[in-house]
């Protein structure tokens, strides 16, 4: 019974349990991998199979938790709904909350929708402390744990899994999961809405592996919410350094933290400067500028004559502009290829400089042109079709 | 728009006096002479002159610098994206300000001209127009829906047209070309853009579309036969038009951009009489939609017969003075005339309607002259 829709789970539940679920299967989003949802599985009664349904009172909760999926067994009562729940933790049978630490279970209000969400958020927090008590079994990974604590900006934003990998030898293996207290809200938003994937929160999330004890197997992976991705450039924004042999978290992060961050601004920065870039060219050219995008600024079509012959020049402006330069695809309004295709040329290694600014790109284009445009038009009536 | 002369109908910049010389007058937006055809008397009465100078300034407008005396002055419009850094003030435009509006003024080549100082940086100035002239569109690139309308007449399969070889063709062969060439080209520079062919016998029919793949098109442009034909229906072309297509409708025409354009572009030569047009209403709310615009390519044979050389230039402001908010895009070329022309007709409309200058304000050669007097940008 795996991979319930919310809806199927919510139609099986006995009528008295189903507010409670309803916050957890459509609003629930705990921990700090808000993409993925909590998920309801093996729906089951303890009811006797003569009573009508629906009576499904307990089932399997599934949680992102540190970059695994924790299985939850909660366990309702149909007949007396009014009682809190049971759980039962999974593998994890020595994580042992202490109720007093638990004011949802302790103060249990089956009226309010909210309450067994708000339980399993505060037995997620008694997990990661257990998890983090765990951590005492490696000197250096509690090393790493307590550096990290002392820095409220990646202490509070932690989930610990510290699993015993072999039982036989104490073999160790834990994961930290990070989320990067990097600002992505200044990236300009045209870049931000065209993912066709649900946005949700902008997170950068940091995973980092270690597979023994004493963190010589050290193994980070960069995870990006889907927007911030397409925005950095795509995939290749998941690239971050190796974990240096013999570093610790509290150096590494921060290094990784500088490099979206300097991506972001890069981005902020290349928006900024192909809008200069094509304020310019209009300035310039703009009593002959066919189209531009006048959103994100990434293209520019200029029709030009040239002693009565016309021409198009097609500028497309990079990601990363002024970094990257600029394509120019120059086009004839009257020749073919041979194949029916328009007849184009395209220049990406004319004069430019990146510290040009976009007046002086302006002015070095325009004699670029002039200088190409006389070989362009001769290669056309040569090579073209009319 | 261009003034029905003979010479090149390319837009070239025209001397000084079609616009005045002030900076409070940025776009000749109230300077409607150059919209209205001067020749013909067909004055649109919905079109007034004001004095130079009497339109209110925008109060963002930045930069104070001088502009020498002899210059002539553009201003096109950079759009911002919604959430724009801080850096740019958004323009006072009415209604809740969704696009900030930067503006770049400039001039053009042939004024003299200081160097620039400083970078290009994009300043803000409001253009508030005045009630009685058209709300003026943000400048975005929108998706066009462009509907190319052909006339089929018999003149269009004269060979008159000077090819670039020297041999002569014929004015249906060129503007297959052209439109293959135009269609293939907007889609090369924005993928949304839609196109639709209509054919004009006697009656004006929808071959195909509205498409977004030039192919498409382009399949139906060969093989077509032009006849002998009566006159020009153009009520009928613009109802075939108006069934076809549903023109958005935007709470806020100034600041908030529109989801596409509809645009016709009409390529036109028969000259049997004049043309007979009254607009029913729902035609002339068509035209007067500011998502709406009607681009003629006139074909005239007005040098060969002198005898009809009235005729053909009251056909051409008839066609002009559809346009009242002074958007459209008209040229007229002889029929006899070098080909080339033609396709630099299609050449200039490619240019998006709500980003491209005005047509009187138009120009492509800006690769001539020198250097140092080049355009100088007064922010």
């Amino acid at each position: 019974m795996n991979n319930m829709s919310p809806e199927v789970t919510l139609h099986r539940i006995s009528p008295e349990l189903r507010p409670l679920l309803c916050s957890v299967v459509r609003n629930g989003r705990v921990g700090l991998d808000s993409t993925n949802c909590l998920r309801v599985t093996d729906l089951k009664t303890g009811c006797t199979s003569l009573t009508p349904g629906p009576c499904c009172d307990r089932f399997k909760l599934h949680i992102p938790y540190a970059g695994e999926t924790l299985k939850w067994d909660i366990i309702f009562n149909a007949q007396y709904p009014e009682l809190p729940p049971d759980f039962i933790f999974g593998e994890d049978a020595e994580f042992l909350p202490e109720p007093s630490e638990l004011p949802h279970l302790v103060h249990w209000d089956a009226g309010n929708p909210e309450c067994l969400l708000q339980l399993v958020k505060e037995l997620i927090q008694q997990y990661h402390l257990y998890q983090c008590q765990r951590l005492r079994d490696s000197s250096r990974l509690l090393f790493e744990y307590d550096s990290l604590l002392e820095d409220p900006s990646y202490g509070r934003n932690l989930e610990i899994y510290a699993g015993r990998k072999n039982s036989w030898t104490g073999e160790f293996s834990a994961r930290f999961l990070l989320k990067l207290p990097v600002d992505f809200s200044n990236i300009p938003v045209y870049l931000l809405k065209d993912t066709a994937l649900d946005p949700g929160e902008d997170v950068a999330l940091l995973s980092v592996s270690f597979e023994e004890a004493e963190a010589t197997q050290v193994f980070p992976k960069l995870y990006l919410s889907p927007s911030i991705e397409h925005a950095l450039g795509g995939s290749s924004a998941l690239h971050i350094p190796a974990f240096p042999s013999g570093g610790c978290l509290i150096d590494y992060v921060p290094q990784v933290c500088q490099l979206l961050t300097n991506k972001v601004q890069y981005v902020i920065q290349g928006y900024h400067k192909r809008r200069e870039y094509i304020a310019a060219f209009l300035s310039h050219f703009g009593t002959g500028v066919v189209e531009y995008d006048a959103e994100g600024f990434t293209k520019l079509t200029l029709l030009l004559m040239w002693k009565d012959f016309c021409f198009l020049v097609h500028v497309d402006l990079p990601l990363y502009f002024p970094r990257d330069q600029p394509t120019l695809t120059f086009q004839s309004v009257y020749h073919f290829t041979n194949s029916g295709q328009l007849y184009s040329q395209v220049q990406t290694s004319y004069p430019y400089s990146p510290r040009w600014d976009g007046n002086e790109m302006a002015k070095r284009a325009k004699a670029y042109f002039k200088s190409f445009i006389p070989q362009f038009q001769e290669g056309a009536f040569t090579n073209g079709k009319l | 728009m261009e003034t029905p002369e003979p010479g090149p109908a390319d837009g070239e910049e025209r001397p000084v006096e079609l616009r005045p010389r002030t900076r409070s007058n940025p776009e000749g937006a109230e300077d409607r002479r150059g919209s209205t055809g001067s020749l013909g008397g067909n004055n649109n009465p919905n079109i007034s002159q004001p004095a130079v100078g009497s339109r209110v300034e925008g109060e963002g407008e930045a930069s104070t610098s001088d502009s020498p005396p002899s210059s002539i002055t553009t201003t096109v419009s950079v759009t911002a994206a919604q959430t724009v850094a801080p850096a740019v003030v958004p323009a006072a435009a009415a209604g809740a300000g969704a696009a900030a509006n930067t503006t770049v003024q400039l001039s053009s080549a042939a004024a003299s001209a200081k160097e620039r100082p400083k970078p290009a940086q994009p300043t803000l100035t409001s253009v508030p127009t005045p009630a009685e002239y058209q709300i003026r569109v943000p400048r975005v690139n929108c998706p066009e829906k462009v509907i190319i309308c052909l006339d089929l007449s018999e003149e269009m399969s004269l060979p008159k047209l000077e090819s670039f070889n020297g041999s002569k063709t014929n004015a249906l062969n060129i503007s297959q070309k052209m439109i293959e060439m135009f269609v293939r080209t907007k889609h090369k520079i924005d993928k949304r853009h839609e196109f639709a062919l209509v054919i004009i016998n006697d009656d004006a029919l929808w071959l195909s579309g509205f498409t977004s793949d030039p192919r498409e098109l382009c399949s139906c442009l060969y093989d077509l036969e032009t006849n002998v034909c009566e006159s020009f229906n153009l009520e009928d072309l613009l109802n075939v038009i108006r069934q076809k297509i549903e023109l958005p409708l935007m709470e806020n025409v100034q600041t908030i951009p529109p989801p596409f354009v509809v645009r016709t572009v009409l390529i036109y030569s028969r000259h049997a009489g004049p043309l007979q047009f009254s607009p029913s209403e729902a035609v002339s709310k068509m035209l007067q939609s500011p998502y709406f615009f009607f681009d003629v390519i006139y074909l005239h044979n007005g040098l060969e017969e002198q005898g009809d050389e009235t005729s053909w230039r009251d056909n051409y402001s008839s066609f002009c003075n559809l346009d009242s908010k002074g958007m459209c895009y008209r040229f007229e070329v002889s029929l006899s005339g070098p080909a080339i022309e033609l396709h630099n007709c299609m050449a200039k409309l490619l240019a998006h309607p709500l980003q491209r200058p005005f047509q009187s304000h138009a120009s492509y050669s800006l690769l001539e002259g020198d250097d140092p007097e080049d355009t100088v940008a007064m922010v």
